[in-house]
């Protein structure tokens, strides 16, 4: 294992500490574990509070969507395994302003039990609480299971519209309507190239041998649609594409999201061959791309490879997800 | 034993502390193979919670089971840990005021346990975790052992791929081997019986 790491037992703590001495300005950590990332300067009193929560390992997902005009307060949990029930608790408390939490979370299992149960007690505790559940990944499940997907890089389009809401002053049950519909509209697929190493096991939890590749692979390493050699950049971006917009009502005129992200080893070079062929597509088809987002948005540490996530927006949706933030992390082009 | 207390409880819980200190390095290596091989060292954490947790168990089984629950949930978020917090705290649920309950009483209190599991995980039997290990003691006539109940789940799941939980990433991989939460299920309850599996 070649990692820039002192010892994988201090890997989750030390990465957050650089994260937030390098940006003082957005992030504060709060918690008896140190891993509840909140805001450092809290949202005014009277708006919906935005929690989300996972493991680690995705930065910028899930803690790097904290800040103004997006997230309120993120429990981390450790590399890829979610954080403990009192971490969620500790956040959904960190959130509050008054006006009820909205947890926006991805669907996998232990996420979905923890935030479950710590929302219960939350709302047992006389609270305003509501969950959105992101499933995008349309790899993981067919069409028809669509409550059982991942949540994986779209994601982050619930978080900026939700939290772009919640700035302004929706209220909690318009803050998690529009989550739900951003959730509904978004989907999202990705190819692996090669796999990522667990600090703590010292080598990779799957293997992607010689120059094959792996689409409809999730971020944790979840086995996708098919594997075999790699192809051209076109063909396999039109693959992905014809993938996601089987499932979505896009036609000309539509006006799309679109999230062109690192898996984490792959650079921007890549992105941009990938992005030029979205671009081009979309334009042949007359869809106007809103605001493209290229780069390092959800990873999977070291894991080389890259995700499509489109979304048609409505207008609604998207004066919310081009509202500004400072988020050193909501980057678009 | 016709009956099951706090006291008997107690017993158990101290049985499956030292049983998950003695096999932690076991189950690392078995999660290690389809996962990143920190089950042994979740549960010896839990463990560790719990054991300075016990003198604070009250004369109520329903109290107790809850605060366990509590105890897991300040201290680990992993599916397994997740799973147990939930089980604990719906058999907790059912238990509540009850200072004592027949042995016959805590195969349905398992069976709840086990549907509020299989409802907040999402996962199915057949899908080869924990929980079929604990659909067979569920499904097993009464007064069999738990034990060798479990131990046979496990020899029956070995040639079926995992189908849940991150184990699924490793789905060809873990054909041939064992579930390491089955497995854990196993240790624990070994732990709480004194029985040991033939295997």
């Amino acid at each position: 294992m070649k990692k820039l790491i002192n010892t994988p037992a201090r890997y989750v703590d030390e990465a957050l500490a650089g994260m937030l001495a390098a940006h003082r300005e957005t992030f504060a950590a709060q918690g008896r574990s140190g891993r509840l990332i909140v805001r450092a300067r809290s949202k005014s009193p009277g708006r919906v509070g935005l929690v989300t929560g996972g493991g680690f390992g995705h930065l910028p997902l899930f803690a790097g969507y904290v800040g103004e005009g997006l997230l309120d307060a993120c429990a981390v949990g450790d590399v890829f395994a979610g954080p403990s029930r009192d971490s969620v608790s500790e956040a959904l408390e960190a959130a509050d302003r008054g006006a009820g939490v909205l947890v926006i979370i991805g669907n996998y299992g232990g996420d979905r039990m923890v935030f479950t149960m710590a929302a219960e007690e939350w709302r047992a505790a006389g609270h305003a609480v509501e969950i959105v559940i992101g499933n995008d990944d349309i790899a993981s499940a067919p069409e028809p299971e669509r409550a059982s997907r991942r949540g994986v890089a779209g994601l982050i389009f619930a978080f900026k519209v939700a939290g772009a809401a919640a700035e302004v002053g929706w209220s909690l049950e318009r803050c998690r309507a529009v989550a739900a519909r951003m959730v509904e509209r978004t989907r999202t697929i990705g190819v692996a190239l090669s796999p990522c190493i667990l600090p703590a096991r010292g080598k990779p939890t799957f293997e992607i041998a010689g120059e094959s590749i792996e689409m409809g692979m999730g971020i944790h390493g979840e086995k996708g649609v098919w594997h075999g050699p790699l192809k051209p950049a076109d063909a396999l971006v039109d693959e992905m594409l014809e993938r996601l917009t089987a499932e979505l009502p896009i036609e000309a005129g539509s006006r799309v999201a679109v999230l062109c992200n690192s898996l984490g080893a792959t650079p921007i070079e890549e992105l941009y061959i990938l992005y030029r062929r979205i671009a081009e597509v979309l334009d042949q088809r007359g869809v106007t791309i809103v605001r493209p987002m290229v780069g390092h948005y959800v990873t999977s540490m070291e894991m080389a490879g890259a995700s499509i996530s489109l979304a048609p927006l409505d207008q609604e949706l998207e004066p919310l997800l081009i509202a500004p933030t400072p988020s050193p992390f909501w980057k678009s082009t | 034993m016709n009956s099951f207390s706090v006291r008997d409880l107690h017993t158990a819980l101290e049985g499956m502390i030292a049983r998950t200190r003695e096999c932690e390095e076991e189950l690392n290596a078995l999660d290690a193979e389809l996962g990143d091989g920190d089950l042994g060292s979740t549960l010896v954490s839990v463990a560790g919670a719990i054991e300075q947790s016990l003198e604070s168990l009250v004369d109520d089984l329903g109290a107790s089971l809850r605060q366990l629950s509590k105890v897991i949930g300040g201290i680990s978020g992993s599916s397994f840990s997740s799973l147990l917090m939930v089980g604990l705290s719906s058999a907790g649920t059912v238990l509540h005021g009850k200072t004592t309950v027949s042995t016959d009483d805590c195969l349905q209190v398992w069976r709840t346990a086990l549907t509020a599991m299989l409802a907040a995980s999402g996962a199915r039997l057949g899908d080869k975790t924990l929980l079929d290990g604990m659909d067979s003691i569920a499904q097993a006539p009464p007064r069999v052992s738990w034990v060798d109940e479990v131990n046979r789940t496990i020899e029956l799941f070995r040639p079926k791929a995992c189908r849940a939980g991150r184990a699924r990433v490793a789905a060809e991989r873990s054909i041939g081997r064992d579930d390491p939460g089955m497995v854990a299920m196993l240790r624990l309850i070994e732990g709480a019986t004194g029985q040991r599996a033939a295997r």
